[in-house]
Order: structure tokens, then C-alpha cells, then sequence
């Protein structure tokens, strides 16, 4: 009997220890450290390189007037369309209300994609089941070209404030992992428009094997990425009566909402969560989804003109956050290098604001609390 | 020559294992509460594969040390 207790109580001491190590190793706060003091490579988290440091950033600025703010926008919009201006009276080709009702909703036992990483809505309903203010969940699909019908997910509030949130996901996974920050906008009187990217989620291309992989050979391949969020702000705007209308993009999402607000100016407060760097300050010339470096789009202006665009105009703003240990990408405290010369410039144009916050709570690849709360504060800025 | 190690069950060892085990009560419910703070999908400060073994081995030691205690008052 003693000798039972004795290996009992080995065991017990064993898993005691182990929790404890477990829980340090996963809980944000001590594994961030773990992570800092555990990280071989300096410039990971710690030390930026001295020659990104050397780099003027002035030196990619393209944008010097008010007159080239125009000019850069419509270059940008050129790019994307190929024609000049915003398709601003384009609307979705099929809106199906309230997706999340007995009678429309389809059933997610036969679908063949129903994993974590690329979950359709069907699959994804009782996320959304219990939010408080929700109203309904409206599907929108949009005709792009060449196939393409991207689908956009329209929450809509009980109690609305008049105000819209576009949210853009990125290439990993779907914005079903944000889930609770979209039951805390809708919370909040928000309606939320979320966007899955090119090929994730329910967004396939029609190309048997290539069903998740963007045709950059395509004709405006750009148009996959940007247009649904165009067309869903048209909707929102026409149909529900938004006042206002921001956007959040995370990860390959930011870049993606950033070029939004960049070519359009009824975006007025933009997001971008551990977003992909500027061409300037990877540290490869392949650093970065395809998408993140499409040469048209560098050619007709670079990261930091796209963020003087997004920041630029009366009541505008774009606050970038990014996760100085992130386990992915885009980690240590880099994006602070550009942060005061897109400052000035923004400040020479007129009205508008640019600021970096720099997300130390934890290790991961996320929109960590920290950084909603922030989002949030700013967004209540009038 | 150094004595050989004895295991009794004395009134310091009790208080140590019942110390043990609310540390692993404490460990499982800090677990879950930041795990449910943040959402299930890996927003809070502790994400789901994390959940799993910290939970687990901590309710695993509750157990074992509940366990143990039975046995030694036997």
C-alpha cells in the first residue's frame, strides 16, 4: 500500500509539474518571455539591423503634394480596374438575407470543406448564434470576373449606430477565427462586413487544382481582392444607411485594406494588424504572399505612399498595430522606422493621422485583446 | 552514512499535498478562465492547444493527489 502511494504520489507531482510548465509555456504573458530569452536570432525580436535603420524613408515616399495624392490614387485604381475611378454604383450580384435562418441554411454535414482553416458560414453559424444586438446574417455574392464570385458576410445589428465595420481577413485560415471581436462590434451597435481572402474560406477560383491560388496572369487580378471590398461598402452605404464606414485587415488582410483605403476615401479609419512591411524592409526579395509584392501595384506606389492615401482627409486616419514577437511574421518593433516620416507627410497634407502601436502582450500571430481595445478607442475618436 | 529516505504521513506532508492540489485547482481554473476570456479560437491569452495538456494535467494531478490521499489514510 505504501508503495502504491508512493507511485501515486510520484505521478501526481509529475503532472503538478507539468501543468505548471504547460501553462507558462502557453499563457501569453510568461510565454512571451520564454520566446524572447529562448529566440537565437537577435534581430527577431530585439535588434532591427542597421541597414533598414540607415534607410531614409523619405527616399520611398512618392507622394509630395496634395496634387499627388491624386494623382497616386487614381495610378493605384488604374492598376486594380484598369480604368479610371471607383466602381461606386456596383452592387452585389446575389444578396441571400438572413443566411442563418432554418429555411435558408444549408447543410453543413455534406460539405466537403469544413475544416478550421477554410470553414464556410454554413459550418460556422453557432459562432454567431448568441450574440447580443445581432439582428441577422445576410450573404452577399459577388461577381468579380473570370468565375470568381467571392462571398461577403453581412452581419447586421439590432440597434444599429449608423456605422460600418469592413473586416479583412488574411490568407490563413477564415474570419471565423475572429469571431468574439465581430460579436463585440455588433455588441456595439456596429454592422460588420467580413471578408475572406482570394482563395480561402468559400472563395475559390473556378480552376480545377487551383481552386486557392490567385492567376496573376489574370487580367486585373487585383480586382479579386479589392472589389468585393468595394462592392459590399457600395451595398452597405445604398442599402442600410451607413454613416461611416472602417476598416480592420489582418495580416494579408491589412495589406489588402490598406490598398482599400488607400484608392477609396470613404473609408475613413483604417486597421492594419500584423501586416505585411514595406518592399524596402523585408529582408528577401521573396519575403511576403505573391499578392503583398504584385510589381504593377509597386510601380504605381509603394507602401508608405499607400498609407499616406489611407491616413489623408478630414476625420481619416489609419492606426497600424503589429505583433513585436509574432510567431509568423512582421515581429519586432520595425514598422516604428516609417512611422514619423508618414506622420509629417500626412500632417503636411492637411487633415488626417498616422500612428504605429507596437503589440508586446503576447507571441502570437493574432488580434490580441490588447490591440482590439485599442482599435476600439480610436474608432470612438469622432 | 546518510540516513535513508523515509516517507511518512505526517501533518507537514498532508498540508504539502493539499497545497499541491489547490495549486492544480488554481492552474486548471486560471486555465479555462483566460481561455474562455479571449474565445475559443485562439484570441485570448491562452490558446487551445495550450488548453488542453494544462487543463488536463492539472485536473490528471487533482485526481492522482485526491488518490493519494485516500491511500495513505488507509
Amino acid at each position: 500500500m505504501r508503495l502504491l502511494s508512493f507511485i501515486v504520489g510520484l505521478f501526481a507531482l509529475l503532472a503538478v509539474a507539468g501543468s505548471a510548465a504547460s501553462f507558462a509555456y502557453y499563457w501569453d504573458s510568461t510565454r512571451v518571455l520564454i520566446k524572447r530569452y529562448t529566440e537565437a536570432d537577435p534581430q527577431r525580436f530585439e535588434m532591427i539591423p542597421q541597414r533598414l535603420r540607415r534607410i531614409d524613408p523619405e527616399a520611398h515616399l512618392n507622394i509630395r503634394s496634395v496634387d499627388d495624392v491624386k494623382r497616386v490614387r487614381d495610378r493605384l485604381i488604374s492598376v486594380v480596374w484598369g480604368v479610371a475611378g471607383i466602381p461606386a454604383t456596383w452592387r452585389p450580384t446575389t444578396i441571400q438575407r438572413n443566411a442563418d435562418s432554418a429555411e435558408t441554411i444549408f447543410d453543413c454535414a455534406t460539405r466537403p470543406d469544413k475544416q478550421e482553416t477554410a470553414l464556410p458560414l454554413d459550418c460556422a453559424f453557432e459562432r454567431y448564434q448568441s450574440i447580443d444586438n445581432l439582428d441577422g446574417i445576410d450573404r452577399l455574392l459577388i461577381s468579380v470576373h473570370s468565375g470568381y464570385v467571392p462571398t461577403v458576410t453581412h452581419f447586421r445589428p439590432e440597434n444599429s449606430n449608423g456605422r460600418l465595420v469592413l473586416y479583412q481577413h488574411g490568407s490563413s485560415g477564415t474570419y471565423h477565427r475572429m469571431h468574439r471581436h465581430i460579436a463585440s462590434l455588433i455588441k456595439r451597435g456596429f454592422g460588420v462586413m467580413a471578408f475572406n481572402a482570394p482563395g480561402s474560406g468559400e472563395n475559390l477560383f473556378p480552376v480545377a487544382g487551383a481552386e486557392r491560388t490567385i492567376d496573376f496572369g489574370a487580367p486585373q487580378p487585383m480586382r479579386f481582392a479589392i472589389e468585393p471590398i468595394i462592392v459590399g461598402l457600395n451595398y452597405g452605404q445604398s442599402r442600410f444607411d451607413y454613416k461611416t464606414a472602417d476598416i480592420i485587415g489582418f495580416s494579408d488582410g491589412g495589406y489588402i485594406a490598406g490598398v482599400a483605403a488607400a484608392i477609396d476615401p470613404r473609408i475613413r479609419r483604417s486597421y492594419l494588424i500584423a501586416s505585411p512591411y514595406p518592399i524596402y524592409l523585408r529582408t528577401t526579395a521573396t519575403e511576403g504572399s505573391l499578392i503583398t509584392r504584385y510589381p504593377p501595384m509597386l510601380e504605381a506606389a509603394t507602401y508608405l505612399d499607400q498609407y499616406v492615401l489611407g491616413s489623408t482627409g478630414a476625420g481619416r486616419g489609419q492606426l497600424q498595430i503589429t505583433n513585436r514577437f509574432d510567431s509568423c511574421c512582421w515581429s519586432n518593433r520595425t514598422a516604428k522606422l516609417y512611422e514619423r516620416t508618414v506622420v509629417r507627410k500626412v500632417t503636411e497634407l492637411g487633415k488626417g493621422d498616422f500612428s504605429v502601436i507596437i503589440d508586446e502582450s503576447h507571441a502570437g500571430h493574432k488580434i490580441s485583446n490588447f490591440a482590439f481595445q485599442e482599435i476600439l478607442h480610436d474608432m470612438e475618436r469622432p | 552514512m546518510a540516513r535513508r529516505f523515509r516517507y511518512r504521513n505526517t501533518l507537514g506532508s498532508r498540508v504539502a499535498w493539499r497545497l499541491l492540489g489547490l495549486i492544480c485547482v488554481l492552474i486548471f481554473a486560471a486555465t479555462i478562465f483566460t481561455w474562455w476570456q479571449g474565445g475559443r479560437w485562439d484570441l485570448g491569452a491562452m490558446p487551445t492547444h495550450g488548453l488542453i495538456p494544462t487543463a488536463t494535467s492539472a485536473a490528471v494531478g487533482f485526481v492522482l493527489i485526491i488518490l493519494k490521499g485516500a491511500l495513505d489514510r488507509r
